[in-house]
């Protein structure tokens, strides 16, 4: 049986059959090997072999440069720069002595620290960061051994502080923080693209290579803003003085075409400087107050209840009632700032005397019945509740109307909506909505109350604020600014009409100053208790504003003067004024604005 | 295609008088195999010939088109560079701060133009 067995392997004709058996085996492992590394492995060792002759290549233009107009013109108002960051590989330093003879004094660092950063045990060691062009090319010229550049893109400020808060600054990782520089981050900064090139051994791109997009770049847009730097200039030079002046803790100001939406000027103080951001010790100064600070405006509220009474009819300029100088509401009592004492007012003495007690009985009138409005002298209105139809109107013109509560959209970082109570929300609700008649217990931003002004002078119209006045991408403009409607029949034109006159004739009995002869110019005052952050009020610390508009028949622009705790004499708002008086002075001075027909 | 002549005598009509006894043919010839092989073979070397100067040309082009692509990169760069330095020269407070603006007299306005 052993003998027939070996027989039948080492038979000849059996041999080569083993063999045909061997070479399928071999093949059939040849086969299955080639099928792994040529099907399952194909991705791996077609990236394999790509890497060895492609690089990634990221093609990027620095962020889009920010422009203010100027006129028909703009100027540039943030633009980029090169820094280099000075980079030490210690490892493979020889002579440490000889780097920090050269480097020391043209990076103007003390030659001790400087050589233990020279011989630290690491591989990377930062010797400076934001070196300039001039600094850079005099280390490259040294060609030091170990000692690097690395390259980046800086924001520089060439109109140094001036709308700081507005632009915001960009942070050491490129995002954009606060401002515009927050609020349009994706257009400035754009995308960096992915292309994958053929290269030689230098990494210098073949024309015949193939090239493998798999990003495209999308380029940053340059963004000009509709800012006027004249304009700028006058708003931030008044307001400087105004909080220096008169011990303000901080202001803000602003100016607003009535007619687009498009802010002009916008300006904080204090204020800091963007290109040392890093240094500032109280970051609060980056957020801009008139957008991201909701406050209790005060008495500035009173035009806008007026607008509301006025349109529904409820109320007019020629409506008086009894003003026995205060009120009381919810077992509270609400009075006059100053005591006139019991006499018939009108609703003129309302916005010029700034009366609370007025402004009480014109929330009221929101809720009356038509036969309590056939009443000559209103007193079942004057003396009776604020009802739940009368807080409801007024909410309904707080929100839906002048919008506030709601953020208006405005390119800026970090909006603040505001707070608006409901009509039948918490206890005491007729107080909260007696007090928010005269622009307390409500919160708004001061851009979300120029745009209300905006509207109740313009005619009634409600236009978005904007600070974009275009967008344009390597040269081509890709946005142009467009009035955004938000809200038509705001107020009636009428009741606007009526509003702006109550306004001007405010402006004229309070403050001559501001007053110019052939131009519409009213305003209303404003000064609210500080709260305290505990639903209460400070005692002796006040914050004043000032809204206005100037124009010829119509209003053509809305100002806006915010200071917070003045110590001044008198009213808060007194230092408000003067600011807003100054700016509008030198913008009638300084800029063509039509005046009246007659 | 090449032709050839050839030159034959027609033994069966030599005693006709008058008659030609010689006739000319033409007949088709061509290249051997070997021969067209080569030809094959050298228009192939022109050809690859002619592909690696194109190559060559238009690698050669690349790289100066990465050059002029430095070129234009450094230019741009040198333009930001004089932008910034324009736009702070011509900065607001650059211009209030300078020597010409500081030796301005003061106007007051004496009067107002009404109409």
């Amino acid at each position: 049986m052993k003998q027939s067995r070996t027989n039948f392997i080492f038979d000849s004709s059996n041999r080569i059959i083993w063999l045909k058996l061997i070479l399928i085996l071999a093949g059939f492992i040849l086969t299955s090997r080639l099928f792994y590394l040529q099907i399952i492995k194909h991705d791996y060792y077609q990236q394999s072999a790509s890497s060895e002759h492609s690089r990634l290549f990221n093609p990027s233009s620095p962020r889009g440069i920010i422009y203010l107009s100027d006129g028909s013109g703009t100027v540039p108002a943030v633009l980029n720069v090169i820094k280099y960051t000075v980079i030490a590989d210690p490892a493979i330093i020889k002579n440490a002595d000889d780097a920090v003879s050269k480097l020391s004094p043209i990076l103007n660092m003390n030659p001790d620290s400087l050589k233990k950063l020279l011989i630290s045990k690491t591989q990377y060691s930062v010797l400076a960061k934001k070196v300039d062009q001039v600094t850079a090319d005099k280390i490259k010229s040294l060609n030091l051994v170990g000692i690097t550049l690395q390259e980046k893109n800086e924001r520089t400020y060439p109109q140094g502080q001036l709308a700081s808060q507005v632009l915001g600054f960009v942070n050491d990782d490129g995002q954009g923080q606060y401002g515009v520089e927050q609020a349009l981050n994706k257009d400035l900064a754009g995308q960096a693209g992915e292309v994958y090139k053929v290269t030689d051994v230098n990494g210098v791109p073949l024309v015949l290579g193939n090239t493998v997009v798999k990003q495209k770049e999308i380029t940053p847009k340059d963004v000009t803003l509709t800012l006027d730097i004249a304009m700028q200039n006058i708003v931030e030079r008044a307001l400087r003085e105004g909080v220096q002046q008169d011990g303000a803790t901080q202001g803000s100001a602003l100016i607003m075409d009535a007619n687009t939406g498009a802010i002009k000027a916008m300006a904080d103080f204090p204020t800091y400087d963007p290109s040392n951001f890093a240094t500032v010790s109280d970051p609060s100064v980056f957020s801009n107050l008139a957008v991201s600070n909701a406050w209790e405006p005060g008495s500035v509220m009173k035009p806008l209840l007026m607008g509301a009474a006025f349109t529904l009819g409820t109320a007019s300029p020629s409506t008086t009632y009894k003003d026995t100088n205060s009120v009381t509401i919810d077992g509270f009592s609400i009075s006059n700032s100053i005591n006139w004492g019991p006499q018939m007012m009108s609703l003129q003495d309302v916005i010029s005397k700034s009366l609370n007690v007025g402004a009480v009985f014109v929330l009221k009138t929101l809720g009356a019945t038509p036969q309590q409005l056939q009443q000559a002298d209103y007193s079942s209105i004057n003396d009776g509740p604020i009802t739940d139809k009368a807080r409801q109107n007024f909410y309904d013109y707080l929100t839906n109307h002048y919008q506030f509560g709601n953020p208006t959209n405005i390119e800026q970082g970090g909006e603040s909506s505001g707070f608006v109570n409901k009509p039948n929300a918490g206890e005491a609700v007729d107080l909260r909505y007696a007090n928010m008649s005269f622009g307390q217990g409500i919160t708004v931003t001061p851009i979300q109350l120029a745009a209300a002004y905006a509207a109740l002078t313009n005619g009634g119209t409600y236009y978005m604020p904007s600070l974009v006045q275009s967008e344009s991408s390597d040269g081509n403009v890709v946005y142009n600014f467009k009035p955004q409607i938000v809200k038509s029949n705001v107020v009636s034109a009428n009741a606007s009409q009526e509003v702006r006159a109550l306004m001007i004739n405010s402006l004229n009995a309070n403050n001559r100053s501001a007053t110019r002869a052939g131009y519409s110019i009213g305003a209303k005052s404003g000064t609210a208790q500080q709260a305290d952050g505990k639903g209460g009020y400070k005692t002796n610390a006040y914050n004043g504003a000032y809204v206005g508009f100037i124009g010829g028949d119509n209003a053509k622009y809305i100002i806006l003067v915010r200071l917070d705790g003045p110590q001044t004499s008198g009213f808060a708002s007194a230092a408000a004024a003067k600011v807003w008086t100054t700016i509008s002075n030198q913008i009638l001075d300084d800029f063509p604005i039509q005046p009246k027909s007659s | 295609m090449t032709y050839g002549k050839q030159i034959s005598t027609n033994k069966t009509s030599a005693y006709q008088r008058n008659h030609n006894v010689v006739t000319v043919g033409v007949m088709k010839t061509g290249l051997g195999p070997v021969s067209n092989l080569i030809a094959v073979l050298l228009i192939i070397c022109l050809l690859g010939l002619l592909y690696l100067t194109q190559v060559t040309k238009t690698n050669t082009l690349g790289y100066t088109i990465n050059n002029l692509t430095t070129q234009q990169q450094q230019l741009k760069e040198q333009y930001a560079s004089l932008q910034v330095q324009a736009s702070r020269q011509q900065g607001l407070d650059k211009i209030q701060n300078s020597s010409v603006a500081t030796a301005m007299p003061t106007v007051i306005p004496t009067a107002t133009v009404t109409n």
